[in-house]
């Protein structure tokens, strides 16, 4: 299935090769999981990072039980805290 | 041991300047900085004193680790009874300052009573005169700083300063130092200008040293080590700490138009991609980024205007490079007013800066303006023929000028969201906490946060407690009150050191902290100590509050968090649960159910 990852911040660079800005269409695993997502493009898989499916925020206790489907919108965002 | 066993009491109206030593006592009790500085504002001043008047009394504190080589020790904070609530004013800042008063010798610097004249404190070590600031009076930050080091012929003094900001008592002015890092929130520079104190310049060459230095030595690399690797300092060194902004837009918590909304369409004209895009005509916004003393993250950003935009297209002065967009400031000038002119908002940054004022806090000012604007409550004739429409770039740099300089609609917007809101009879639009504006983090979403905001010492403030990882976990105020709580009585912990919270969201942790603290000082410390030292500093600020005056119902949001919605993001539809945290968040701390602290809290916490 396929799925469109945005990226915030440093993690842009684990987009596939190719990719202009910070959005990709990647084809997924069927029932594969946010965190499997990250796992695939080889980005650092921590806990607290940020990351929306379809514009609601997933916890991040359910960052590797939430199956994603097909045409879904995932963001991922990095760990940053300060401001 | 690292604290310089020494505090300088300046009075302003004696025109006298004492050393005296540290009390001990309070030291071991209270740490550093912020605590130190809130207990020796506990005992030298009436907490219903007039803010403006001169029985004020501003405090200078250094940390124990401020000015060793432990990384980012270049903290200070600067304390008072801030203008801008009536209520304890606690503003930390770094850059070089704070460092090179500690070398001078000081934990603390104490003012008391106001200067019949404008004057400035100049200390090299152990000389410290009250010396004339006529010449400065009435002058930028920038020009204080230049003219100070060329009149003593020395580029290296440290000054901390107010503008002409603080001299006009504008509520939220801020205490600038090494010309773009500030004390900022609370009106801490409006309580110097209060007291015709231009500025503090200072050259200190004794130097800290450490209890047991090789041990103290052996931490330090292992922070630096920790650090390096770290995936959160990678982000902050890189992309600053504008990179939270595409992270709230996401998320669906960042305020936009006066909280009207969460989420922003034009964020991706600001962000730190924007910061970092060349133009077709060769312009880049970001020049480089900066560190403060001792700091291995450098999260500053050094930005340039581009001399074409409408904003500095006829004042070449403004053609070099300073202080760029942080979050706060992108949030304040960006998504909170409308605007995504990333030159409008890198030029707001300067004013602040040049005139030494809280962007957060003028932020939320125009921003209430600005809805009073478009509700034909003020009108052209009120703010000086600029139509002050949400997404204006141009009455965003207008306007910042005028407050700067306390020029027209200026001294209004000087006045803070909820005087000037009441002024007008609309008190509702006004979106403040005990009078001080937000964060760019909206308590709908972020409940935790919310509670955070309600219950700060010193009116809204993001940066007294952190429930953030928590609140992305759970959307709702369920189990958010002991979390806040802790995270409080941590943080308190944290800015009584000396160094800078944002090491925590760059790979360090307290272990860290109590290494450094036990290597540094004389007495060993354990996480514990910490936590009931930061326990000790939260209930005591409180305590000043209440003595002067605030009570429960001053934790509190206001209605448009508590009674709409939030239209989008994850949290659409939510608003804060405040009603069903505060009582438990009341209970966590041990507190009356009115809030006030028990005989019983006193006696343990040593009050």
């Amino acid at each position: 299935m396929k799925i469109t990852l945005k990226t915030g911040g440093l993690f842009a660079r684990f987009l596939p090769a190719g990719t202009s800005g910070k959005v990709a269409e990647l084809e997924v695993p069927d029932g594969t999981t946010p965190l499997g997502v990250v796992r695939q493009i080889g980005a650092p898989a921590d806990g607290r990072c940020l990351i929306v499916v379809n514009g609601k925020a997933v916890p991040p206790s359910q960052h590797d039980s939430h199956i994603l489907n097909h045409g879904d919108n995932m963001s991922y965002m990095p760990p940053l805290k300060g401001g | 041991m690292a604290w310089a066993n020494n505090v300088l009491r300046v009075n302003l109206t004696k025109g006298t300047c004492i050393s005296e030593p540290l009390n001990m006592e309070w030291a071991e009790a209270y740490m550093g900085e912020r605590g130190l500085g809130t207990k020796y504002l506990w005992e030298n001043m009436d907490p219903q004193a007039d803010p403006l008047g001169p029985d004020n009394v501003l405090i200078f504190a250094t940390g124990p680790l401020t000015g060793t080589m432990a990384p980012t020790s270049g903290r200070y904070a600067v304390l008072c009874k801030g203008p801008l609530t009536g209520a304890i004013a606690c503003s930390n800042s770094g850059g070089k300052f704070g460092a090179e008063l500690k070398f001078a010798g000081y934990d603390l610097v104490l003012i008391e009573g106001r200067s019949e004249s404008p004057v400035y404190l100049n200390i090299v070590d152990d000389k410290v005169e009250l010396l004339a600031a006529t010449d400065i009076w009435g002058t930028t930050v920038w020009h204080t700083e230049a003219w100070i080091k060329k009149t003593h012929n020395d580029p290296l003094i440290r000054v901390a300063s107010c503008g002409e900001a603080g001299e006009n008592l504008c509520r939220y002015a801020c205490i600038v130092n090494d010309l773009h890092r500030a004390a900022g929130r609370s009106g801490v520079g409006a309580v110097m200008g209060s007291k015709n104190l231009k500025a503090i310049s200072v050259r200190g060459t004794k130097g800290v040293t450490a209890t047991h230095p090789e041990k103290f030595m052996d931490v330090v690399h292992e922070c630096h080590r920790v650090l390096a690797e770290s995936e959160g300092r990678k982000a902050l060194t890189e992309l600053g700490t504008n990179d939270m902004i595409d992270m709230m837009q996401e998320f669906g918590g960042l305020p936009t138009r006066n909280f009207d909304d969460v989420q922003f369409a034009g964020t991706d004209k600001i962000n730190p991609s924007a910061m970092f895009e060349v133009k077709a005509n060769g312009h880049r916004n970001m020049v480089t980024n900066k560190a403060c003393f001792g700091c291995t993250i450098a999260c500053g950003r050094i930005a340039h205007i581009d001399e074409n935009h409408f904003s500095i297209v006829n004042k070449p002065e403004y053609r070099m490079a300073s202080g760029g967009l942080e979050y706060e400031t992108a949030y304040a000038f960006g998504p909170l007013l409308g605007v995504d002119d990333i030159d409008a908002l890198t030029y707001a940054g300067y004013m602040t800066n040049e005139h030494g004022y809280d962007p957060i806090s003028f932020g939320g000012t125009l921003a209430a303006a600005m809805e009073l604007y478009e509700m034909g409550v003020i009108t052209d004739a009120d703010t000086d023929g600029v139509a002050l429409n949400f997404g204006s770039a141009e009455a965003l740099t207008i306007m910042s000028e005028k407050t700067g300089k306390g020029e027209g609609f200026g001294k209004i917007l000087a006045m803070g969201s909820r005087l000037m809101c009441e002024k007008y009879g609309h008190p509702e639009i006004a979106m403040h906490v005990k009078g001080q504006e937000f964060a760019g983090y909206d308590s709908r979403v972020l409940q935790g946060m919310g509670l955070g905001y309600a219950t700060s010492n010193r009116g809204a403030c993001h940066l007294k407690h952190a429930v953030f990882d928590e609140d992305m976990e759970d959307i709702s105020g369920n189990g958010k009150a002991e979390p806040c709580k802790t995270s409080q009585d941590h943080v308190a912990a944290m800015d009584s050191t000396g160094l800078c919270l944002f090491v925590e969201g760059a790979g360090m942790n307290i272990g860290h902290f109590v290494d450094l603290l036990s290597a540094d000082l004389p007495t060993s410390w354990s996480q514990e100590r910490m936590m009931e030292t930061g326990e000790r500093v939260w209930n005591l600020e409180r305590r000043f509050n209440l003595a002067a005056g605030l009570t429960a119902a001053d934790d509190t949001l206001p209605k448009r968090l508590l009674e709409v919605p939030a239209p989008s993001g994850s949290g659409k539809g939510k608003v804060s649960e405040l009603a069903q945290m505060l009582p438990e968040y009341y209970k966590a701390r041990g507190w009356t159910e009115d809030g006030r602290l028990t005989n019983e809290l006193i006696e343990r916490l040593g009050l």
